[in-house]
């Protein structure tokens, strides 16, 4: 959603968030809230994704990177 | 807040050259424009993701970023520095075409980096597992390459974009450079926290120490940037960068906590979780969906950027963990010892 906005908290507190867009979370598993933190994220035990990449044939790409970028 | 000293911007020093083509760039840079540049058969020679060639391309694109101190400002645009920059990319680009001719489709890639994987292995997870307090200077070290001018070679494909995409684009990046507050560019994060570690955080100060995979890495995000017909590869890329930021950025926290690292340290990975939870909707659904709706025909230019990142991250991965499983330092030379909270 568009920012800045003041988010009202359960307890009554308010948090300002200037962002001039803003991600929410609706999960409630983040750990940041109330922002998203891609705690939403499908986890996946590392033998069924690369089950999954070989049926796709010999690929030195990776689906996803093992190794994370930098932030950014 | 933490006041930076003015050498924090002043011009870098021109790293050291890593072999015959590199050196003839940089006697070219000293020369002022006079001195013979690498033939073509020297880049020939060259591995695409090896020491020289990297480092050279770093060279001539620095040019176009904050250039070096002692050298003219016009060699931006020597034509003969162009030429041999085109040689180099060309080799580069090659490679890379190769190494990810097996990529898959755009919306099948974005899938795939969505899914964290529960045993992962990488260095934010070595960090958060094992990582000591000279891992972790090492990392910020390394990447401080590129993070010190964070989103700054993305700003190049804002003018070759149209529509939804360039208004998110320019949305995120707006958001990069700290929303209109210079105390809050994420550049500026970083160097407080290089600063926290005890690491001098002028910019260019660590290029010496970083291995080809660093700067291929770094330099990759340049040849993207630059070349407008490499929009598609530029976006994927960058979506890469935003979309697997937030979990190892959380991960990273939580190891500079645990090493004991200062504030600054744990608010800049901090920020980008939450920053960059925001940028990776935007860039997947607005920049890379908007790109695609206006251009369909760039989706195997975008898949092909998303690839791209992935196997230069990998590599980078590859060294470091290599080198830190072996309790051996994964930089080319030794970091100086910390110098106190102050640069």
């Amino acid at each position: 959603m568009e920012g800045p906005a003041e988010i009202v908290m359960p307890d009554g507190s308010v948090i300002l968030c200037e962002r001039p867009v803003m991600a929410l979370c609706t999960c409630r598993r983040t750990l940041r809230a109330p922002f998203c933190d891609t705690s939403h994220r499908r986890r996946l035990r590392g033998g069924d994704k690369q089950a999954k990449t070989a049926s796709r044939g010999a690929s030195r790409v990776p689906r996803g990177p093992a190794e994370e970028a930098e932030t950014s | 807040m933490t006041l930076l000293s003015p050498a924090v911007d002043a011009r870098p020093e021109a790293p050291e050259a890593r072999g015959e083509v590199s050196r003839k760039v940089l006697n070219r840079l000293r020369g002022g424009g006079s001195g013979r540049l690498p033939l073509a058969a020297d880049i020939a020679r060259c591995a695409p993701y090896g020491e020289d060639l990297q480092l050279a391309l770093h060279l001539c694109y620095e040019l176009h970023h904050r250039g070096f101190a002692g050298v003219p400002d016009n060699l931006e645009w020597d034509p003969g520095l162009l030429g041999v920059r085109a040689l180099m990319e060309h080799r580069f680009e090659s490679a890379l075409r190769h190494d990810c001719r097996h990529c898959p489709e755009v919306e099948e890639a974005l899938a795939a980096l969505l899914v964290e994987p529960v045993d992962g292995t990488g260095v934010s997870r070595f960090l958060m597992s094992s990582g000591e307090l000279w891992h972790l200077r090492e990392y910020v070290a390394l990447r401080s390459v590129h993070q010190l001018r964070e989103a700054d070679p993305q700003l190049w494909v804002i003018p070759r974009l149209r529509g939804r995409a360039k208004a998110a684009m320019v949305a995120v990046e707006y958001d990069e450079y700290g929303s209109g507050r210079a105390e809050r560019m994420h550049s500026r994060l970083y160097a407080e926290l290089m600063a926290d570690l005890g690491l001098d955080p002028s910019y260019g100060r660590h290029v010496d120490m970083a291995g080809a995979e660093v700067l291929a890495a770094s330099n990759v995000m340049s040849l993207f940037g630059m070349h407008r017909r490499l929009r598609g590869a530029l976006v994927g890329h960058f979506a890469v960068l935003e979309t697997t930021s937030p979990p190892a950025a959380s991960r990273i926290a939580t190891a500079m906590r645990r090493a004991g690292a200062g504030p600054a340290a744990q608010r800049y990975f901090e920020e980008h979780v939450e920053a960059d939870a925001v940028h990776e909707q935007l860039v997947r659904r607005e920049v890379v969906g908007g790109l695609l709706e206006d251009e369909p025909d760039l989706a195997p230019d975008v898949a092909f950027g998303i690839a791209a990142a992935c196997f230069l991250e990998d590599r980078i991965g590859g060294r470091v963990l290599d080198a830190w499983s072996r309790g051996e330092s994964a930089l080319r030379s030794p970091l100086p010892p910390p110098s106190g909270n102050e640069p």
